[in-house]
């Protein structure tokens, strides 16, 4: 049987962000494929040299789009350590609440993506019709949609007011009915099965021997989860993390679609237990010795190191994305599926390649 | 039917794809669009494409895809006017599969893999529903006892009362030809595929036109013959092929892409029996 090789990005429709993958095929199975990056280095790492610790703040925020305040809460979270400052506790509670409005509205993207990926249109416009609602209580709540910069050294920097509260409760429940309702096709409709059943299989062995994170890890039956640390204030409201065993595309899928909807429950949780009291403490002095941080985003652990010697810029910041942990899947889950899985197996693992660039 | 008839068939017959398929296109873009909570291009919106397509420089891989572009669409052209002229549904059929061969002919020449994938695709679907065409004109044959269109229509009662199984074999063509979901394996309408274009990858401008342009004959033949299973009442007609096609849309909105291994397997096993059933069931009364 005579091979094809068939370049597969870095620009292609299915792929959200620029990754190239050389797939080897023997008729429309995949003997071996190999990922390239590389496509969108942008060196933020290296700002670090020229931005003080504060203004690393902004640049943090722009290694993602989607799960920005994440990055940023991870970032001032670790500083706040070397620093020895307390954030107050209402801040580490609105902290809660905008990191789980960003999972639900990155998870709400990619279920679309992965709809559009098995060739669901509808269903992809359906999932970005919620997300909206999602970008609406940001934008209504710290005058940007996407990219909130609400996070700075010592607390946050944006307040929810009580009527906010209200208004933010009932969008979620609109959220929550219209994710409930695309529940019954997501999750059996005879096609989207056919499309995700047994496609892309990992075990809890091979996952965890991966090196694998978030729900890429949790939909093989590994329940590890960095919200289970209790940064911020996951300490103090219910949290069990969302797992399936299959783990297959279905399952990982599943794990998504279950915590959105847990991530409204979160957010209720948190709203109901908000305390009164200042946003934030003033960061005196700099930064001094090395931390290591870590926050759970949206498509697994992001881990922060930051090495500081006392001056404003930071000796070394390194930053190890949950996709640069989990593209190792890709080359265990590909070989021996067929060309038309590709784009479903690729999509199953949330790629985000900014964030793997920076 | 006298000569000026006939000419006047050939008229409509030829102009039918630009000017009909063009429109049922554009109202299944709004009508997708509208599925999909989206407004929709405007209805003339695949017109605007296809004259933009004219006005690209011209651009082949090689002439033989050149040569292969303008015999579908000659190929195509003439299967709808053959339609209306209600000549030989067998030879209507033979026509249009050689125009779909050489659509798969022109892919199969560039090198390009989404190319090649596509045109095996492609090939697979034709093996896919030709057989099951075949099927539906035998038992028109059977019905009506002729290959001829006319006869069809000289029949005193709608075919769908006799053939109910063959117009639900056809309706399965149909998604397949449409490129819809869960058949839009070879080559899909918006490109947001595992093979990009696929079959059409490496077709652009004026070629690229024409190939749409025979799309748009296809579109008409296709439903034209779902037309010819209530030839008794137009308004009849004119119902029967618009819920065809609201049908088609819709499947195609409620639906993820499947592979052709699924097609091939459910296809022929779906077709066949239903096919098969029906005949019985004829021959039996």
């Amino acid at each position: 049987m005579s091979k094809t090789i068939i370049p597969f990005g870095p620009q292609h429709p299915v792929l959200p962000e620029p990754v190239h993958l050389k797939l080897t095929l023997e008729d429309e199975v995949i003997t071996e494929a190999i990922p390239a990056f590389g496509f969108v280095h942008r060196g933020l790492e290296k700002l670090a040299e020229i931005r003080d610790f504060h203004q690393m703040i902004y640049v943090v925020e722009r290694i993602c789009g989607i799960c920005s305040m994440i990055h940023a809460m991870c970032y001032c979270q670790g500083i706040e350590e070397l620093m020895g400052i307390e954030v107050p506790p209402r801040a580490r509670f609105l902290r809660v609440i905008w990191s789980e409005l960003h999972r639900i509205h990155s998870h709400l993207l990619w279920l679309g993506l992965f709809a559009d990926s098995f060739g669901f249109e509808s269903l992809f416009m359906q999932c970005w019709k919620i997300r909206e609602k999602i970008l609406d209580i940001d934008e209504a709540t710290t005058g940007n949609r996407i990219i909130i910069s609400v996070c700075v050294i010592g607390g946050m920097r944006k307040d929810i007011s009580p009527e906010h509260v209200n208004w933010i409760l009932s969008e979620l429940k609109d959220v929550e009915r219209e994710i409930k309702r695309l529940e019954t096709t997501i999750m059996t409709d005879y096609t989207v099965m056919k499309r995700t059943v047994g496609k892309g299989v990992l075990t809890g062995k091979q996952a965890y021997e991966l090196g694998l994170v978030g729900p890429t890890l949790r939909a093989s039956g590994i329940a590890q989860d960095m919200r289970m640390l209790g940064y911020a204030a996951f300490n103090e409201i219910n949290f069990e993390p969302v797992v399936e065993t299959d783990g297959d595309c279905y399952a990982r899928c599943k794990v998504r679609f279950r915590e959105t909807l847990q991530s409204i429950d979160l957010i209720r949780q948190a709203i109901a237990k908000l305390p009164e009291g200042e946003l934030a403490v003033k960061a005196k002095g700099r930064p001094e010795g090395e931390v290591i941080s870590r926050v759970e985003q949206p498509r697994g652990e992001v881990f922060y190191y930051i090495k500081a010697n006392g001056k404003k810029n930071l000796e070394r910041l390194r930053v190890r994305t949950p996709t640069f942990a989990n593209v190792p899947a890709l080359l265990a889950m590909l070989p021996g599926m067929w060309l038309s899985d590709v784009p479903v197996i690729v999509l199953s693992i949330d790629p985000c390649i900014s964030c793997t660039e920076r | 039917m006298t000569t000026s008839q006939g000419i006047i068939m050939i008229l409509a017959g030829l102009a039918s794809g630009p000017l009909l398929g063009g429109l049922i296109a554009g109202l299944d873009r709004i009508l997708t669009a509208r599925f999909q909570s989206r407004i929709g291009p405007p209805l003339l919106q695949p017109f605007y494409d296809v004259i933009k397509l004219f006005g690209k420089e011209k651009m082949v891989v090689n002439v033989w895809q050149a040569f292969c572009a303008n015999a579908y669409m000659t190929a195509a052209s003439i299967s709808v006017v053959l339609f209306f002229l209600r000549s030989d549904l067998l030879l209507i059929l033979f026509i249009q599969a050689v125009g779909a061969v050489f659509l798969v002919v022109g892919a199969f020449s560039s090198t390009s893999p989404y190319s090649q994938a596509g045109a095996h695709r492609e090939l697979l679907q034709i093996l896919c529903y030709e057989p099951l065409l075949i099927f539906v004109v035998v038992g028109i044959y059977l019905l009506t006892g002729s290959f001829k269109i006319e006869s069809v229509y000289a029949w005193n009662q709608p075919v769908l009362l006799k053939l109910p199984f063959m117009f639900v074999v056809l309706s399965f063509v149909l998604t397949i030809k449409l490129r819809k979901s869960p058949f839009d394996l070879s080559t899909s309408h918006h490109a947001h595929q595992e093979l990009v274009k696929g079959l059409l990858t490496d077709y652009s401008g004026s070629f690229l036109a024409l190939t749409e342009i025979a799309h748009w004959y296809e579109t008409v033949l296709v439903l034209g013959l779902c037309s010819l299973f209530w030839t008794t009442n137009p308004v009849g007609a004119i119902l029967l092929v618009g819920l065809t096609y609201f049908l088609e849309i819709w499947i195609d909105n409620v639906s993820a892409r499947l592979n052709w291994r699924w097609m091939l397997g459910y296809g022929w096993a779906m077709g066949v029996s239903l096919s098969l059933v029906n005949l019985v069931w004829l021959y039996a009364r």
